[in-house]
């Protein structure tokens, strides 16, 4: 079974070390998508099928939270998993994107290990 | 409001270097930094809650260059400073920021980041000293950080 993967967040580098672990979960190269700000996101959800949104949320143009507001709007991408991977620490903002179906959050700085597990608890995946 | 030592400022972010790009790094003190080859890449954030706040982050070329390469995973020839490099310092940031809120707030933390940013020498002229600093050394090479609980800008009207 191959599970598609989105990294949402505006540093390409950080982009570029959380590819790395998602691929030590055991995801394929081809199966991993990268967007630089939430409205990415959401184009790139139109093309594509995504099982898993790893979702920073301070970035430019369309943060983290408005687009999970925007991915409800949308019937056929309600059910896409999300995780918040962010360094976030507001509780009122981080309720707020459980309101919203988040179903995890990971805080930077993470161990690499956590995130792993993580995207073999959501997609059962094994590296 | 919860008092940042310079020893807790250095933990946070050497966890923050370990964790994120397996830097390991060690404390040293304003002397030993004097000693190491000055700041070459400026970075900064801001945040606001209860009370607003500043983060401010220098480093010298060969850190940036040896952080950017740990997160790449390439080799540190092969990082752009102007680019991965400034892109490193700017994340780091953001990653040290998020981490002092989560100490200033605690578990119910009502404090938010503002986007980091790149900054000048220039720009960091403060009217006000920093509450809190630390060094750090990384293979010789230097990062330093420092806390203003106050913004600089809002220090300067003041």
């Amino acid at each position: 079974m191959s599970c598609n993967v989105l990294i949402v967040d505006d540093s390409p580098i950080l982009r570029t070390a959380i590819k790395k672990v998602v691929k030590l979960a055991g995801i394929g190269e081809d199966n991993i998508f990268e967007a630089g700000n939430g409205q990415e996101a959401l184009d790139t959800l139109e093309t594509v099928w995504v099982d898993l949104v790893l979702l920073d949320l301070n970035m430019p143009v369309m943060d983290g939270e408005q687009f999970a507001v925007e991915l409800n709007k949308r019937p056929t991408l309600k059910g896409v998993a999300v995780v918040v991977v962010s360094t976030e620490g507001n509780k009122a903002r981080l309720d707020r994107m459980k309101e919203l179906g988040v179903r995890e959050t990971l805080h930077k700085p993470f161990e690499p290990e956590d995130l792993c597990q993580l995207i073999s608890k959501l997609l059962g995946v094994s590296p | 409001m919860t008092a940042l030592t310079p020893d807790r400022l250095a933990q946070l972010v050497l966890t923050a270097l370990e964790r994120t790009a397996f830097v390991l790094a060690e404390p040293i003190t304003a002397e030993q930094a004097a000693e190491h080859p000055a700041p070459t890449h400026f970075s900064r954030i801001s945040y606001h809650g209860p009370s607003d706040g500043e983060i401010v982050l220098a480093a010298s070329e060969g850190f940036i260059l040896e952080l950017a390469s740990s997160l790449l995973g390439v080799e540190a020839a092969d990082v752009n400073p102007a680019v991965e490099g400034q892109d490193a310092i700017k994340e780091l940031a953001n990653i040290v920021g998020g981490s002092v809120i989560l100490e200033l707030g605690g578990e119910d933390c009502m404090y938010s980041l503002k986007l980091p940013r790149l900054t000048s020498p220039a720009e960091l002229a403060s009217p006000i000293p920093a509450q809190s600093v630390c060094h750090l050394d990384s293979v010789g090479e230097l990062l330093e950080v420092r806390w203003y609980p106050t913004p600089m800008a809002q220090a300067a009207a003041a």
